[in-house]
């Protein structure tokens, strides 16, 4: 009697298995294709007639709106006192430059005392500084570095880097607030004094 | 002769100064100050004569003559750095997020003549 029971169910359970209907397979583009036309639609679409189905006009085009054709014309060229005003040098004799940058610093973890703190984060500040006035006077090396792997952008890498000499640059304010210090300095480029030294790389 | 008699005072000024040898170098990582360190010392060679720029500095601090430079460091480095500072800075960036900034400042070394008064010092930088 029991060996029968098992022998039932086991047969109950391979019934199921086999009647049951294949599931579709996972179609990534379901959502935007048309639902296939099943068997009942498409023999009522196709039925067998002796009159000709009726011709139905061709639906009208969807006219989409058009993008505004930009001009293709080119840029007028500056005129020729701009050309000049932009290659003349920017130091001449009677010229007084003033660079003005703002650096900051934030004061470390490990400092004994707030006098401490402050005195640590406005050389930090400083040293930024520095660096900003390096920046505008003798400019910056920028290399980038990007790896495409299969199409698609794995590191993208830039590095920059700043060499600079600075001479005669003066604090002109300092702040400091919730522990972040603020150098303001200034440089004045006075163009009777460099210019002798700068001319060499333009002519007057 | 009026230069003649000027330089003649100057140095007069200065003879009995003592001549140090001073040098700076401060690195900065992420905005915080990760090392610096000001080097002076008693000059052992003969240093050069030509004065480039003086200045007078007011004693508002009691200290030692041995301990002027930890009390008066800012305001010597601000002196010095006006005759010229070295920079190097580099920065990294990966993916649009910054991951580290570098600069390191340079004050080769230079020779400073200081003369003690009672309440006033004079710098001079010799070249």
């Amino acid at each position: 009697m029991k060996v029968m029971t098992k022998g039932l169910i086991s047969l109950s359970i391979l019934a199921a298995t086999v009647t049951a209907a294949p599931k579709p397979l996972m179609n990534p583009f379901a959502e935007t294709m048309a639902p296939a036309p099943t068997a009942s639609t498409q023999t009522q679409a196709a039925p067998v007639s002796a009159a000709p189905a009726p011709v139905q006009a061709a639906p009208a085009p969807v006219m989409m709106e058009e993008a505004p054709v930009e001009s293709y014309a080119p840029t007028p060229l500056p005129d020729a006192a701009t050309v000049k005003a932009y290659t003349q040098p920017k130091i001449t004799k009677q010229s007084v430059t003033r660079l003005v940058v703002k650096g900051q610093g934030v004061a470390p973890s490990f400092t004994q005392s707030p006098a401490q703190a402050f005195a640590l984060a406005k050389r930090a500040a400083m040293v930024d500084a520095y660096r900003l006035l390096g920046e505008k006077i003798q400019g910056v090396e920028v290399e980038g570095q990007d790896l495409i792997k299969n199409m698609m952008v794995k590191r993208s890498q830039v590095r920059t880097q700043v060499n600079a000499m600075i001479k005669e640059a003066s604090i002109v304010e300092t702040s400091f607030k919730d522990g972040l210090c603020e150098v303001e300095v200034e440089l004045i480029i006075t163009g009777s004094k460099w210019h002798s030294t700068l001319s060499h790389s333009f002519s007057e | 002769m009026a230069q003649y008699a000027f330089t003649l005072l100057l140095g007069i000024n200065f003879l009995f100064a003592d001549v140090f040898i001073v040098s700076y170098q401060a690195q900065v990582k992420d905005s915080q100050i990760l090392h610096q360190s000001l080097l002076a010392s008693k000059a052992m060679t003969t240093p050069p004569k030509n004065i480039i720029k003086t200045q007078t500095l007011l004693l508002d601090k009691t200290c030692k003559k041995a301990q002027f430079f930890i009390c008066y460091e800012e305001k010597v480095l601000d002196f010095m750095f006006k005759e010229g500072v070295y920079i190097k800075a580099q920065d990294q960036t990966q993916n649009l997020v910054n991951q580290s900034s570098f600069i390191q400042l340079n004050l080769p070394p230079q020779y400073l003549q200081v003369e003690f008064n009672d309440t006033f010092v004079k710098m001079a930088l010799l070249k």
